[in-house]
């Protein structure tokens, strides 16, 4: 337990190292979503509700989108394509180090950071835009949109992991991960939330593991899910960690059989 | 002039040679890039199919700006993107050298070095989706309005590609700041909106982002004939004045570069 905290540490460390690259970093995220605000913004000029959503509502789904875009999706998993095709796995394999944990702490250590900044970037928004947003007060649902972002954080872990893990096949892991990082940002409810698709396809988004990303803890948090449709959530996200897990772990055994250690 | 462009006819061949030599990877961007494409105009479909004007903008006016976005951005992606995201590395590791010791334009070589071919599925996407639009709608778009949309975006691109290349210099100050160039493609984005939206949005703040605000809603007026001559003269001398700022940066840049990896 103490090398992964140590792990974490490091990953802080890392990061600080240059820092006005990791500032460059949230400018470029907060600048992503301010323009999606500005896109709902202009929507709902001279209107009260669209799509079912009032422009409070919006306007709190993207904001906390943000939030739990930055937790959920923050990741260091990028890295485990070139990882592998330069070789460098062999430093991993020759340790004593579980390497999926060895991820996991990173990526603990890079979510906490950019959750810390998220939270002061969204209060700075709020504070310098001012906008109608909605605030939860049945304390119930505002824990289990928590434990649906940990769900979510836990699912985009395993999901990136398999993702890296295409570099044991093929040395362009770039454009397989620029498409799903497309079709996820779609899936996930990033720019819209789910509901305003139209009805096959918000029934399809549904059966993704994706769905549970971003737009289901917002929806849990924003309260328009029943007690029940939240716990099926939930299981159906604990679910689908389980089987990305599993195979993940199936992946990984067959990729270091074919891992030849190229490179350096 | 003839000389360059020979150089850069070569440097087209040997980009599609490499690009023939990975055909999975090309293949896989070209998918990459369709879908990119795709779930852009369906996002831009879905939110302006429940309103009937954004500041002035029709729903039919906001497709016609997400074409003319990826027509832009297509040959922005294709000429070069892929240039300026290998920038920092070639600064970080002194590769530099190489492009200041060849008997080219430094600026030049490190612009235009690598063509992006798999990108140029957006520019059909887009001019597809135009064509369609246009011909659906019953917009008369008589051939110098056509002209003129097509010579504003080119001058859109110079516009764009002087921001990129006067932010990206400055890499040769911080040679690890990659993420200005992940920042550059999110700013990018921000012109694929029509510009009141910001202007409303923003009050005072705007006027710091209106060059980027007419790279492509410029040309898209013309196109749905909206009154713009002023905007027109704006985007022309935005472009020239980035441009001659660009390059000038980039001399002055080139004084400070240590060559430290090398």
């Amino acid at each position: 337990m103490k090398q992964y905290l140590q792990i974490i540490k490091n990953t802080w460390a890392e990061m600080m190292m240059y820092r006005l690259n990791f500032v460059l970093w949230r400018v470029r995220w907060v600048v992503q979503r301010l323009v999606v605000y500005f896109l709902w913004w202009a929507i709902f000029a001279g209107r009260q509700e669209v799509f079912g959503y009032s422009q409070s509502m919006i306007l709190t789904y993207v904001l906390l989108g943000n939030i739990v875009g930055t937790f959920v999706l923050g990741t260091t998993t990028m890295d485990i394509g070139g990882v592998i095709n330069q070789g460098n796995l062999s430093n991993f394999l020759i340790r004593p180090i579980n390497f999926f944990r060895y991820y996991l702490a990173r990526d603990i250590g890079d979510k906490l950071l950019n959750l810390v900044f998220a939270v002061v970037e969204i209060a700075l928004l709020v504070f310098l835009l001012r906008p109608p947003v909605f605030l939860q007060s049945n304390i119930w649902y505002i824990l289990l949109s928590v434990v649906a972002i940990g769900v979510a954080a836990f699912l985009y872990f395993f999901f990136s992991l398999l993702l890296g893990f295409f570099g044991f096949w093929s040395a362009d892991v770039w454009a397989p991960r620029f498409l799903s990082f497309v079709i996820m940002e779609f899936f996930a409810g990033g720019l819209f939330p789910l509901d305003i698709l139209p009805q096959p396809l918000f029934h399809f988004a549904r059966s993704l593991p994706f769905f549970y990303f971003i737009y289901f803890p917002i929806k849990v948090y924003l309260g328009q899910l029943s007690l029940t449709s939240v716990m099926q959530g939930l299981v159906t996200g604990l679910v689908w960690v389980g089987g990305l897990w599993y195979i993940a772990r199936l992946v990984w055994k067959k990729g270091l059989r074919v891992y030849t250690a190229e490179g350096k | 002039m003839r000389r360059y462009l020979r150089v850069y006819a070569i440097l087209g061949k040997l980009s599609l040679e490499t690009l023939l030599a990975y055909r999975a990877n090309f293949v896989n961007s070209i998918v990459a890039s369709l879908s990119w494409g795709a779930f852009s105009f369906f996002s831009i479909f879905l939110l302006v199919s429940k309103t009937t004007n954004v500041y002035g903008w029709t729903p039919t006016e906001i497709i016609l700006l997400t074409c003319g976005y990826s027509i832009l951005i297509g040959v922005f992606h294709t000429l070069f993107s892929t240039n300026f995201e290998r920038m920092a590395d070639l600064i970080n590791w002194g590769q530099l050298d190489a492009f200041l010791l060849r008997p080219l334009d430094s600026q030049f070589s490190l612009s235009l070095w690598w063509v992006n071919y798999a990108s140029l599925v957006r520019i059909m996407l887009g001019a597809g989706l135009l064509w369609y639009i246009v011909q659906r709608s019953a917009l008369p778009v008589p051939a110098f309005t056509l002209a003129l949309f097509f010579i504003l975006v080119c001058v859109g691109i110079l516009l764009l590609y002087s921001i990129w290349f006067i932010v990206a210099t400055l890499l040769i100050w911080f040679p690890r700041m990659s993420n200005v160039i992940e920042l550059l493609f999110n700013i990018s984005g921000m012109v694929r909106y029509p510009g009141e939206m910001y202007q409303n949005a923003l009050g005072y703040i705007f006027f710091f982002f209106l060059p980027l605000t007419l790279i492509i809603t410029t040309p898209v007026k013309i196109l749905v004939r909206k009154s713009i001559s002023w905007e027109m003269i704006l985007l022309v001398a935005f472009a020239i004045c980035f441009f001659v700022i660009s390059r000038l940066f980039w001399k002055f840049a080139l004084r400070y570069y240590t060559s430290a990896s090398s």
